[in-house]
C-alpha cells in the first residue's frame, strides 16, 4: 500500500503539491486528471523517488521513501518521455534493464514487448524508431517483470486503436495484487480504464 | 556489481567515440611516424651516403625510441598528441553519464540498481576506455617504428633527449627504452583514465554537453597557463605525462600530480552516488 500522508513541494516561493493526502491499495487502477502543469507528473515523480517533497511523507508497506528506502521496491514506471539508448534495439534496451531483475530476462522481455506490439527480434534501433515505438518500449518497460508498482505518466498519447487496446488489456490483467497509477488528461481513457480517479487542480487532488 | 560493469562495457562497445578517438590516435601517429622518416630517418642516410660516414660516430643513428611518439622532439604531432590527451580520453565514454541524465534514462536503471553502483561502474568503465584510448597510440608507434627501426638506447653524449642524468626514470631511458616506453604508455594511461572521469563529476554541475567534452581539455590548457608562471610548473599534467620532460621532472612531481588528480576525480564523482533529485 502507498500512503501519502502531508505532502507539500514548492519550488522556490510556488506550491506544486499542496498538502496532498492520499492511499493506493493494490488491486486497483488510480487515475489521475488535470490539466497541464496541475501536480499530475510532481506527484508521480515523489512516489517514484525522483523528487524529494518539501515536507509531508510517502509510506509504502510501513516504510518512509527517501529515508528507508531511495525508491519503491519493484516499481515500474514510465514518467514523462521515454528514454533508451539510441544505438541499441527494443530488445537490447530491456535486456540491459532487464538484468537487473533476473538473470536471464529474456521470456520477461518477450511477453513485455509483444503485450505493446513490438517485435523482439526487430533489428531497428531506438533512434530510429518512431514516437509510437517509442512509447511503446516505455510501456514495456514499465510493465516488464510484472513489477507490484506500476506507474504511467500520459502512456497512451501515440499509441494507435490495436495497441491501445492490448495495452488497456494487460493493465487490467496486472492490477490483481498490484498498485497500478495513469496519470492521463483524456476523461475518456480514464474513464474507461480507472477504478478510482483523482482530479487535480493546482497542486490538490479531489475525489472524482 | 558484475552485471552493471558488463553492461556498461556493452554500451561502450555500441558507442562510436571510442573508435572515434582509435582513429584519432592512429592518424596522430602515422602523420609522426611518416614525419621521423621523411625528415630524419631519410636525410640521416642521405648525409651518410653523401660521404659524412667519417663522422658518423658525432651523429646519432635512428633508432626507436628517437621516432616514438612520445620522444619525437621536433614532431608538431607528438606534441599535438599529449596535449589533445585529455580531449581524446573523454571520447569514448566519457559524456554519456551525462546524457543518460538528462535524456531520463538514468530513472529507467536506479530504480532497479542502486545508484552508487551505476555511478561506480560507469567511473571503472570511464576510465579503462579513456586510458586504453590514450595508451593505444604511444604503444602503436613504439610497435611501427620497430618494424623498422633498431631498439638500441640513444646516446647520452648526442644530445638528442631532454632527460637529464637525475631526471624520472633516466637509467631506463639510457638503458632499456622499451621499459621506459612501456612505463610511459601506462601513465599515458593512468592520465587518460583521471582524465576522462573528470567529465562524471561535472556532468552535474553543467548543462551542455560540449563543455562536458571539453572541460578536461580546458582544465588541462588552464592548469598549464596558470601553474607556468608559478613554481608548480613540474606538476602540470600536460608536462608530467609527457615523456619528453619538457621541464625537469622527478618522481614527486609524477606521483603527486597523479594522486591529486585521482583524488579530485573520486571526490567529484561521489555525490554522483548519493541520493539528489534526478529531476
Amino acid at each position: 500500500m502507498i500512503k501519502i500522508e502531508n505532502l507539500s513541494k514548492k519550488f522556490g516561493k510556488t506550491y506544486v503539491l499542496s498538502d496532498v493526502n492520499l492511499e493506493f491499495t493494490p488491486g486497483m487502477i488510480y487515475g489521475l486528471r488535470g490539466t497541464n502543469g496541475s501536480g499530475k507528473t510532481m506527484l508521480l515523480r515523489c512516489i517514484t523517488g525522483m523528487l524529494k517533497p518539501t515536507s509531508g511523507r510517502i509510506l509504502i508497506d510501513e516504510k518512509e521513501l527517501y529515508k528507508d528506502m531511495d525508491f519503491p521496491e519493484n516499481l515500474g514506471m514510465l514518467i514523462e518521455n521515454p528514454a533508451f539508448i539510441g544505438n541499441f534495439t527494443a530488445y537490447e534496451n530491456l535486456r540491459i534493464l532487464g538484468s537487473y531483475m533476473t538473470k536471464n530476462p529474456d521470456e520477461i522481455i518477450r511477453k513485455a514487448l509483444d503485450v505493446v506490439g513490438l517485435d523482439p527480434d526487430d533489428k531497428k534501433k531506438y533512434r530510429k524508431f518512431s514516437l509510437g515505438m517509442k512509447q511503446k518500449l516505455g510501456i514495456a518497460a514499465a510493465i516488464m517483470g510484472e513489477p507490484d508498482i506500476i506507474i504511467l505518466d500520459e502512456p497512451f498519447n501515440a499509441l494507435d486503436e490495436k495497441s491501445l487496446e492490448k495495452v488497456h488489456h494487460e493493465i487490467c490483467r496486472l492490477k490483481d495484487e498490484r498498485i497500478i497509477i495513469v496519470a492521463c488528461h483524456d476523461k475518456t481513457e480514464l474513464d474507461s480504464l480507472a477504478d478510482k480517479i483523482y482530479i487535480v487542480r493546482e497542486g490538490r487532488f479531489f475525489d472524482e | 556489481m558484475g552485471t552493471v560493469l558488463k553492461n556498461e562495457f556493452q554500451k561502450l562497445l555500441r558507442y562510436k567515440g571510442i573508435y572515434i578517438a582509435l582513429i584519432i590516435g592512429t592518424l596522430i601517429v602515422l602523420g609522426d611516424i611518416y614525419y621521423y622518416y621523411s625528415e630524419i630517418y631519410v636525410r640521416f642516410w642521405e648525409y651518410y651516403n653523401m660521404g659524412y660516414e667519417k663522422n658518423i660516430g658525432m651523429l646519432q643513428p635512428p633508432v626507436l625510441m628517437e621516432s616514438w611518439i612520445g620522444h619525437n622532439l621536433s614532431s608538431v604531432y607528438s606534441e599535438m598528441f599529449y596535449v589533445l590527451l585529455p580531449f581524446i580520453a573523454v571520447l569514448p565514454f566519457g559524456v554519456t553519464y551525462y546524457e543518460e541524465i538528462k535524456s531520463g534514462y538514468m530513472k529507467n536503471v536506479v530504480i532497479r540498481v542502486s545508484r552508487r553502483k551505476y555511478v561506480l561502474a560507469k567511473y571503472i568503465v570511464t576510465f579503462v576506455s579513456g586510458g586504453f584510448v590514450c595508451m593505444f597510440p604511444t604503444l602503436l608507434s613504439a610497435w611501427i617504428a620497430s618494424l623498422y627501426l633498431p631498439n638500441i638506447p640513444l646516446n647520452p653524449t648526442a644530445m638528442v633527449s631532454n632527460v637529464s642524468n637525475m631526471s624520472f626514470l633516466s637509467e631506463i631511458f639510457y638503458s632499456k627504452p622499451l621499459l621506459y616506453i612501456l612505463i610511459y604508455s601506462f601513465i599515458a594511461f593512468l592520465f587518460g583514465g583521471i582524465f576522462a572521469t573528470m567529465s562524471i563529476g561535472i556532468s552535474h554541475l553543467c548543462d551542455n554537453r560540449f563543455f562536458v567534452y571539453f572541460f578536461p581539455f580546458l582544465l588541462s590548457i588552464c592548469t598549464e597557463y596558470i601553474f607556468n608562471s608559478t613554481s608548480l610548473m613540474q606538476y602540470t599534467p600536460n608536462i608530467v605525462v609527457d615523456p619528453n620532460q619538457r621541464v625537469f621532472i622527478e618522481d614527486k612531481h609524477i606521483f603527486t600530480t597523479l594522486l591529486v588528480m585521482f583524488a579530485i576525480s573520486v571526490l567529484s564523482c561521489i555525490p554522483q552516488g548519493h541520493k539528489k533529485n534526478l529531476v
